[in-house]
């Protein structure tokens, strides 16, 4: 299980980048168009786990999720809050099923574009809530998998504007000192309480363990196009998330796919 | 426009090369790493021998072997052991070797555990019979509804008590909502039919049982198996579960080890005794393994329900059955216990669990590749 999302995956980042500065390199320096509101997401895409706490099959399926949040721009520094929900059907390769559902609240900071010639780059940072819960009812009907924890990190924006009305950009964030939950190794008991909502928000982080990435990873990446629609501002583009612990057997969720928002106002 | 074109075509190519690269990036895995077959001698009461030493055929035993370490079948398998003659002969552990060492859920093979502690309680002389109402020994716990006062100890044997107490919702009132009084609680369940009249497999009967034995004993369920079945048979490493008001469930919530399995199903073979002494009666043994009642379930495979063992004619022997695949088959004219081992918590769907059925078929060379009994 070490070799889960291995140096093909740690690439992404950088080949995003790569590949989207490629793509505007011939654009005009000039302002980027910025949101400057609420906003309003949905992302489409696959969500692929796997949790070697239970069995090391991975399953994967489609996923659709919904963010709520926001753009906003107060002197030098723009805040990013989000709260996004996403549900997946998955299934292993012999075709046994498995639910899951990921929840993230998250605030972002970002300090004001240090320019470069080929764009803005923005440093900031991540205060982050993230709990992905599974039902691998298939294997296992009574317990819920989680990989659950809140904690801090880096993030770092660029932004490239293409002309007057579009933007091209990336933004990435990871966890960096988590207190991160997982299930236990053996349960006895014979069925979690999935029913009770407590047991998402009590159970699910009774044994929090404070964790630096090589314990536990959270992080996002999102590479995407923004342009002027009326008074608001539309993205499009590839989000990456990652979620991953090393207890009490490795763990990992990844859900990708493409997001669409909407944001109301921009500047 | 041609620019803008060339970054609509990048970033859409990009987005599916993205979509196609990450969709598989989590590697697959399998779960089975199948161990050796031949047991390791340890200093836990087990003879070890060669298959072909008792008279079984090792041949039948690779067949067994191959079914059991398919990916694609028998999935959640953890565990096969067999034992022949009092001598354990075969033994493999097809996720971890570590997997001998620890204890498994066995889930319904509690019930089996707790037939024999009944049979305990029943040599120290309670309850007096079978046909002894429970109302006898649990007068405070029954409502108003007569019809229940007429449940007798043969009833809560052969899932016929007639309360109406679905097994999903008992695990969840019973170890997650905790009733004050789980006695007075699940008699309060309605009835569904009059006591005696019907099977129905559910887990408040063997938790009646259990609560039974402690009220007629002074023991818990736990405590008198314990002491009296675990403690001669060197059975130390195991747990089970108690629920808040201190019954041992009755049901489900043992975790043993495999070989611990194996010595209770050569106990069971050995119709209670062990190293000489007479631990459980044997007619209680032989009265408990025989059919009893039919299951409704195996018509076609002629099953038939003992005191919560399970009766196959086509092997000529019983099993103790818990949900996902445990099980601890005796063929007593075969002089043969075979255990399996499974992943407890899975649900019936995408053929997953190790169902008695498949269990049959797969151990039915191992039965048929031994001489009967002389």
């Amino acid at each position: 299980m070490s070799g889960l999302v291995g140096c093909r995956n740690r690439l992404t980042p950088a080949l995003i980048a790569l590949a989207l500065v490629a793509a505007g390199a011939r654009a005009e320096p000039v302002s980027p168009a910025r949101p400057n509101g609420f906003g309003l997401g949905v992302v489409l895409g696959l969500d692929q786990l796997r949790d070697d706490a239970l069995v090391p099959f991975r399953w994967t399926g489609p996923l659709v999720g919904l963010s709520l949040g926001g753009d906003f721009s107060t002197g030098r520094v723009r805040h990013q809050p989000e709260f996004s929900i996403s549900v997946a059907s998955a299934a292993n390769r012999f075709g046994q099923g498995a639910l899951a559902a990921d929840v993230a609240a998250g605030y972002r900071v970002f300090a004001r574009p240090l320019r470069l010639a080929s764009g803005g780059l923005e440093p900031g940072g991540l205060l982050f809530y993230r709990q992905h819960n599974a039902l691998l009812y298939s294997w296992d009907d009574a317990h819920d998998y989680w990989l659950n924890g809140f904690g801090i990190g880096p993030a770092l924006a660029w932004r490239r504007a293409l002309s007057r009305g579009a933007t091209v950009g990336i933004e990435a964030a990871g966890s960096l000192l988590a207190f991160a939950s997982r299930p236990p190794g053996y349960r006895r008991n014979k069925q979690d309480r999935t029913e009770q909502i407590e047991f998402y928000f009590v159970d699910n982080f009774r044994d929090l363990r404070v964790s630096l990435p090589d314990r536990y990873q959270a992080a996002d990446v999102r590479a995407g196009l923004e342009w002027r629609a009326g008074r608001g501002v539309l993205a499009a583009g590839y989000r990456f998330d990652l979620l991953r612990a090393t207890w009490p057997a490795p763990g990992i969720a990844l859900l990708h796919g493409l997001w669409f928002r909407w944001c109301s106002g921009a500047r | 426009m041609d620019r803008w074109r060339a970054i609509w075509a990048a970033a859409a190519a990009l987005l599916i090369l993205l979509l196609v690269f990450f969709c598989r990036c989590v590697p697959d895995g399998t779960f089975k790493h199948p161990s050796t077959t031949t047991p390791e001698v340890l200093a836990d009461g087990w003879e070890i021998a060669a298959p072909g030493d008792v008279g079984l055929n090792p041949d039948s035993l690779d067949k067994v072997m191959t079914a059991v370490s398919a990916e694609d079948r028998y999935y959640n398998a953890v565990a096969l052991l067999v034992a022949r003659q009092g001598k354990l002969v075969f033994e493999t552990y097809l996720r971890s070797p570590e997997d001998r060492d620890r204890y498994h859920h066995v889930v319904s093979v509690t019930k089996s555990v707790t037939s024999l502690g009944l049979g305990l309680a029943m040599e120290r002389g309670l309850p007096r019979n079978l046909d002894t109402a429970l109302y006898a020994y649990l007068p405070d716990k029954f409502d108003a509804d007569t019809a229940k006062r007429g449940i007798t100890v043969r009833h809560l044997l052969t899932m016929r008590s007639g309360l109406l107490f679905d097994n999903s919702d008992f695990s969840v009132e019973m170890f997650a909502e905790h009733p004050d009084d789980e006695i007075a609680y699940i008699l309060a369940k309605p009835l569904y039919a009059s006591p005696g009249d019907s099977f129905y497999y559910r887990d408040c009967d063997p938790q009646l049982v259990s609560c039974l034995v402690q009220r007629v004993t002074g023991q818990t369920l736990e405590a008198l198996v314990r002491d009296n079945l675990f403690a001669p048979l060197g059975i130390t490493d195991y747990y089970w579960e108690q629920t808040r008001e201190g019954y041992t469930s009755g049901a489900m919530a043992l975790h043993l080890r495999p070989r611990d399995m194996a010595k209770l199903g050569q106990f069971t073979l050995q119709r209670g005794a062990w190293q000489g002494r007479q631990l459980v009666p044997a007619a209680w043994i032989d009265s408990s393994t025989a059919p009893q009642v039919d299951p409704h379930e195996g018509a076609e495979r002629g099953w038939r329900y003992g005191f919560y063992w399970w009766v196959l004619p086509r092997l000529n022997g019983f099993t103790a059955w818990g949900s996902g695949g445990q099980y601890i088959l005796v063929v007593p004219d075969r002089e043969l216990v075979i255990v399996m081992v499974s992943l407890p918590d899975v649900s019936g769907d995408a053929g997953v669990p190790t169902k008695l059925d498949d269990f049959e078929e797969l151990v039915a060379p191992i039965v048929n590749g031994c001489s009967l009994r002389r």
